[in-house]
């Protein structure tokens, strides 16, 4: 009899678990839904990441970053040319600051340290790159139109002086620029309609991940 | 049961309970983890730059602008492309009764002629080999060869109301198969050769140096 008491404690701990399993498989959604009420910031209109903070720590080392990132719009696949994705309800007025990755090919636009809008953006082609570096935005201009290439650019953001600018453009494979960044035109007047001339745009090419 | 006997069951209870948790606990975390429950220790955070990459369209390599190489231009691309797969000819159905009946209706079916059966190789060869005035060798005889085709007789008529021979089913494509394609290169390359070796070989030939 004493023999079969490991075996009997063996059995009881095996359903215990077994039941305790079954409750919290039970309980499984609600759990999720109450953590994910429990965000560490307010919860915002779009579905977002929030950043942990080894996260901000890589954005600080990655670079490009002219505030640190708080959280990232949710996009599950990889866009394709000429998708953009504008989502700032909820989130706090605050710096707006742009960051531009040319080897990733996208512009991310965050206020406060969120981002609110991302894109896929065309870059200056191999004989005209586009320059690399810290830009405020130095004028504005709604219906412009390039002087130096007689083409239309829409929603133009300046950065330098010799015209290298964030303007509305027909993003498609196998387009490039003069060395100006270009945004779907329709993202371009979202843009226009956030950022102000002296808000910073910072323009990378970011290390390929190992 | 003596002291160290009881002992000895308590430690091993103790182990067997230690060895049931140890192993169960990936198992259960693993259960939490699909469940929806956050599991610190399973969903580390991504990396940023890997969030980042995989939203990305891709890189543009160098030179990929003035590549003109349709192909690589359409791997880029990613647009999908369109297979022409093999026509797949399935046997027609029956066609409806009522198709039928309206244009055979029953009473004719019955008045009809049945239709002869196909001819057999016996009735057949007869008629190939009656030309008129020749006959089969003496000494050969066709098996079941009703007598048609004797010396001199005229031939046996065919048999009244034949059906068409059934066409082959195996009938050749009007294109040649590439393997026919190959193999009639190769004629040509092997007389090609024969020409050329045959002349090279023929006494008197002037060869070139």
């Amino acid at each position: 009899m004493r023999r079969l008491i490991p075996f009997l404690l063996l059995l009881l701990f095996v359903a215990g678990s077994g039941a305790a399993l079954f409750v919290l498989r039970r309980d499984a959604q609600p759990a999720a839904a109450t953590l994910q009420v429990q965000a560490p910031s307010p919860q915002l209109g779009a579905p977002r990441t929030y950043l942990a903070d080894a996260q901000q720590r890589q954005a600080q080392a990655a670079g490009g970053f002219e505030q640190s990132p708080r959280s990232l719009l949710r996009i599950d696949r990889a866009m394709q040319y000429g998708d953009f994705l504008w989502h700032e309800d909820g989130v706090p007025p605050g710096p707006v600051t742009v960051r531009v990755d040319l080897r990733t090919q996208l512009i991310s636009v965050f206020r406060a340290g969120h981002e609110i809008g991302t894109a896929v953006v065309l870059y200056g082609a191999d004989a005209k790159e586009t320059p690399l570096g810290r830009f405020p935005i130095l004028w504005k201009g709604k219906n412009h139109r390039s002087s130096l290439y007689d083409a239309p650019m829409p929603y133009t953001l300046r950065l330098t002086g010799d015209g290298v600018a964030i303007h509305g453009s027909d993003v498609r494979w196998g387009a490039a620029t003069h060395g100006c960044v270009g945004v779907p035109t329709d993202f371009a007047a979202k843009l226009y309609g956030q950022a102000g001339v002296g808000d910073a745009v910072t323009i990378v090419r970011s290390a390929k991940p190992a | 049961m003596s002291q160290g006997a009881r002992r000895k069951l308590t430690i091993g209870a103790l182990a067997s309970v230690g060895v049931v948790a140890v192993a169960g606990t990936p198992l259960a975390l693993q259960t939490l983890a699909s469940h929806g429950v956050d599991v610190p220790v399973l969903s580390a955070p991504k990396s940023l730059m890997a969030l980042l990459d995989a939203r990305s369209p891709g890189e543009r390599e160098k030179g990929a602008l003035t590549s003109t190489k349709p192909r690589k231009l359409a791997v880029a691309a990613a647009k999908p492309s369109q297979r022409a797969l093999g026509k797949i000819v399935r046997p027609s159905p029956a066609p409806p009764a009522e198709f039928v009946e309206a244009l055979i209706p029953p009473g004719a079916v019955a008045a009809a002629p049945a239709i002869a059966p196909p001819p057999t190789l016996a009735e057949v060869i007869p008629t190939v080999g009656g030309i008129p005035g020749s006959g089969s060798p003496p000494g050969v005889a066709l098996v079941g060869s009703p007598g048609g085709g004797g010396p001199g007789a005229p031939g046996a008529p065919g048999v009244p109301g034949t059906p068409e021979t059934p066409l082959n089913p195996d009938v050749p494509s009007a294109v040649p198969e590439p393997a026919t394609w190959m193999m009639m290169l190769l004629g040509f390359g092997v007389i090609g050769s024969s020409m050329r070796r045959r002349r090279h070989s023929l006494p008197g030939t002037p060869r070139l140096a």
